[in-house]
C-alpha cells in the first residue's frame, strides 16, 4: 500500500517520476536481512495510491498537528491527479502505481473516486481505466412555491431559493466558492451570476451564467458536477428564479418565448412555442398512432401529483375530458397540454464531499444537441434524448432497470410523451397506456415528477426543471412526506431546451 | 457557378422561395449561410425553388403571438418538404394533411409576404 503526500516545492516532474522510483527503491529485506530488494523482486505489487496529507504533520508542539509542511490542497490535488507518462510503465502489468499526494481524506483517508484514469496502468480490478467514476454530491436543495409572487423580483426569488438550499445543506455563504446561474426574461443582464453574487453576499472563485433554454438547470447541474470533480470548487451553488408570470404580460411572455424560433424563417410566420411543439405532436400522432386523449393522460397524471404538493401552482384534479375540452392553443395541443407561466425560484448545492443531513450523488451525466430550429431538425420524431441518456447511463454504470424514480421535462404533454418513449421508458406510442396503468404514479414501478412537473407545479423558466431535480433529491433522501415513493435508489433526470433541440440527462444515486 | 438571375426570396420581401446548394458536396439547405455547414466549402449557389413540395406536419394556431395576428387567427403552420430536398416552415391551407402535395402562393397582407402552400391534388 502506498500513502502519498506532496510537500511544498513538489512539481509534476516529481509526480511523474514517483512510479518508477517506487519500483526501484530497495525497501525489502534479502535473505541476509539487508534492505536490498525492490518490490518487483519480492513478487510484490503496488495497490492504488492513497492520498494522505497527514504524513507531513508537524507534531512537535501543542495538541493539534500542523500541516503547513504539506503542499497546499490545490497543488496536492493537481499532482495526485497528474497523469503519469507511459515511459514509466513497468514491465510487470500487475503493478499498480500511484502519483502523489492529496489533501482530501475522509474517515478512512481513502477516496477511490479521486483515482484518475489518466494513469496508463491502472489495473485496479473494481475500477478499470475506462470506467473510473466521476462523483459529486447534491448536498442541499431549495424550492419556492410556484405561481404568483406579486412584487417579488428575479433576485428576490433567486435569493429565497438559494437561502433554502444553503440551509438544507447546512452551509454558510462563505462556504460557497462556485456559482452558476441561468437567465431571466424579466431581468435580462449580461452578468446575472455576479449581480446575484453581490446581491446575495457571495464572493465565489468561479461564477457565470448559462443559457440552454429549458435544459439550462440540468446543464448547470452537469457542469457543477464536473467543476467539483475537477477540484475547481468545493461547493457550487446553482440558482434560478424569475417573476415570469407577474413581471410581464402574458402576451409579452408568449412573444418573447417564440423568439426561440428562427428570426427570419419562423418567427415572421406567427409561430409560437406551442406551435413548434404542435408541429412535432401532429407528426408523432401520425407515425405512432398516438391520440389527443393519450397526450391528456400525462397532464392528468401531473395534476394528480401536484394535488399532493402544497406549493404547486395548480392542484385541482382534472380529467382527460377536461384536457380535451380546454381551449385550443396550437393543435393538437390545448391549454391543459401546456405548462403554465409561473413565478418561482429553485436552487441546489453541488459539493465535492457530502455535507449536511441528506446528500445524493450525481453519478452520470450526458448531453446531445442536434439542432436549434425545428425547421432544421434532422428528424421530427427522434431527437437527442436517447444519445444523452446513453452517455449518462454509461458514465453511471447503470441501465434503465436500475432506475426507481423519473424526473422528465414536461413543458407540453407531447414533450414528456416523446421523451419517455425515446428514452426507452415506454414503447413508442405507449407512454399513455403506462400512465393509465399506474407505472408513473407514486405507487408504480417508475414514479414520475411527483411534485407535479412543469404542467402543474409550474414553469418559471430556468427554475422549472430545477424543481424536478429538487423533488428527485428529496425522493432519494426519503424526505417527500405524503409524496414519498418508497425507497428509490437511483433516479434518471432528463431535460430539453429549444424545440427538443438540447438534451441533458443526469443519473442520481441515494446513499446506500 | 453563379448566374445573374434575380432570386426571389420571401424573407427579403420578394415573392419566392430561395435555397442553397453546395457545389462541392451537393448538400441542399434552407436557412441561409455563407458556407456549406456539411463540408465547409465556400463554393455555394443560391437557387430558386419551384414552390412544390409535400406536407411533413401541421398545426392549427389558435393562440397567436401578438395582436397583429389576431384577425388572421386561426391559421395553419406547416413544415413542408420541398421537392428540391430541403424542409421549410410556412403557412398551409386549413385542411392540408401530412403527405399532401402542395404548391406555394404568397400572402402579402404582411411584410414580408408569407408563403402559403395550397394543395395541388384534388
Amino acid at each position: 500500500m502506498v500513502l502519498v503526500c506532496a510537500v511544498p516545492g513538489d512539481t509534476e516532474a516529481e509526480a511523474e517520476r514517483l512510479p518508477e522510483r517506487l519500483l526501484v527503491l530497495r525497501g525489502f529485506s534479502d535473505p541476509a536481512g539487508r534492505m536490498n530488494l525492490d518490490v518487483t523482486v519480492v513478487d510484490g505489487g503496488l495497490l492504488p495510491p492513497v492520498p494522505q496529507f497527514r504524513l507531513a504533520a508537524d507534531t512537535r508542539r501543542g495538541t493539534r498537528p500542523g500541516f503547513s509542511t504539506a503542499a497546499e490542497p490545490v497543488l496536492a490535488r493537481r499532482l495526485f491527479e497528474h497523469p503519469v507518462g507511459r515511459a514509466a510503465q513497468p514491465d510487470d502489468a500487475r503493478l499498480e502505481i500511484a502519483g502523489t499526494t492529496g489533501d482530501v481524506a475522509g474517515p478512512a483517508g481513502v477516496h477511490p473516486h479521486r483515482w484518475r484514469g489518466a494513469f496508463p496502468y491502472n489495473l485496479c480490478p473494481d475500477q478499470p481505466h475506462s470506467e473510473r467514476k466521476h462523483l459529486s454530491w447534491i448536498t442541499g436543495v431549495g424550492l419556492t412555491p410556484f405561481g404568483k409572487h406579486a412584487g417579488k423580483s428575479t433576485l428576490d426569488l433567486m435569493s429565497l431559493a438559494a437561502a433554502a438550499a444553503l440551509a438544507d445543506a447546512g452551509l454558510e455563504r462563505r462556504n460557497i466558492d462556485g456559482l452558476l446561474t441561468g437567465y431571466s426574461m424579466t431581468f435580462p443582464h449580461l452578468m446575472l451570476s455576479t449581480v446575484f453574487a453581490e446581491h446575495f453576499g457571495l464572493q465565489p472563485r468561479y461564477a457565470h451564467a448559462i443559457q440552454l433554454g429549458g435544459a439550462t438547470g440540468f446543464a448547470m447541474a452537469m457542469l457543477a458536477h464536473h467543476l467539483v470533480d475537477a477540484g475547481v470548487a468545493d461547493h457550487v451553488l446553482v440558482v434560478a428564479g424569475e417573476n415570469r408570470l407577474t413581471g410581464q404580460t402574458r402576451d409579452a411572455a408568449v412573444q418573447a418565448l417564440a423568439q426561440v424560433g428562427h428570426p427570419r424563417y419562423e418567427v415572421p410566420l406567427g409561430a409560437t412555442i406551442p406551435a413548434y411543439y404542435g408541429l412535432v405532436a401532429t407528426r408523432y400522432m401520425h407515425e405512432f398512432g398516438v391520440t389527443e386523449a393519450d397526450f391528456a393522460e400525462l397532464s392528468v397524471l401531473m395534476r394528480g401529483h401536484a394535488s399532493e404538493h402544497p406549493d404547486a401552482q395548480f392542484r385541482t384534479a382534472i380529467t382527460v375530458a377536461d384536457v380535451l375540452a380546454s381551449k385550443p392553443v396550437a393543435s393538437p395541443l390545448k391549454l391543459l397540454d401546456c405548462c403554465p407561466v409561473s413565478d418561482g425560484g429553485a436552487a441546489f448545492v453541488v459539493s465535492r464531499e457530502p455535507v449536511g443531513a441528506a446528500a445524493v450523488r450525481i453519478i452520470g451525466t450526458g448531453q446531445a444537441h442536434t439542432h436549434q430550429h425545428i425547421s432544421a431538425a434532422p428528424n421530427l420524431t427522434h431527437f437527442g434524448a436517447a444519445a444523452a441518456a446513453a452517455t449518462a447511463l454509461d458514465a453511471a454504470g447503470s441501465t434503465l432497470d436500475d432506475i426507481g424514480y423519473l424526473a422528465i421535462y414536461d413543458s407540453f404533454t407531447i414533450t414528456i410523451t416523446i421523451l419517455l418513449e425515446e428514452l426507452g421508458l415506454a414503447p413508442r406510442g405507449g407512454a399513455a397506456a403506462l400512465a393509465r396503468a399506474g407505472t408513473f404514479s407514486r405507487g408504480g414501478a417508475r414514479p414520475l415528477n411527483t411534485h407535479g412537473g412543469l404542467l402543474s407545479y409550474g414553469h418559471c423558466g430556468v427554475g422549472g426543471a430545477m424543481a424536478h431535480l429538487v423533488e428527485a433529491q428529496r425522493q432519494l433522501t426519503g424526505r417527500c412526506g405524503s409524496r414519498q415513493v418508497g425507497n428509490p435508489r437511483r433516479a434518471l433526470l432528463h431535460g430539453d431546451g429549444g424545440v427538443l433541440s438540447s438534451h441533458v440527462t443526469l443519473v442520481l444515486e441515494g446513499a446506500a | 457557378m453563379s448566374d445573374d438571375r434575380q432570386i426571389f426570396d420571401w424573407t427579403e420581401g420578394t415573392e419566392g422561395i430561395a435555397y442553397q446548394r453546395c457545389n462541392a458536396c451537393r448538400q441542399v439547405w434552407y436557412l441561409a449561410r455563407r458556407f456549406c455547414a456539411q463540408c465547409g466549402s465556400l463554393d455555394i449557389a443560391l437557387l430558386q425553388a419551384s414552390g412544390l413540395g409535400c406536407v411533413a406536419t401541421t398545426t392549427l394556431v389558435s393562440r397567436p403571438p401578438s395582436d397583429k395576428w389576431k384577425d388572421y387567427t386561426p391559421y395553419t403552420l406547416a413544415l413542408i418538404d420541398a421537392e428540391e430536398g430541403f424542409r421549410m416552415m410556412a403557412h398551409v391551407e386549413r385542411d392540408a394533411r401530412i403527405g399532401d402535395r402542395v404548391r406555394a402562393r404568397f400572402l402579402s397582407f404582411e411584410d414580408p409576404p408569407i408563403p402559403v402552400f395550397m394543395r395541388t391534388d384534388p
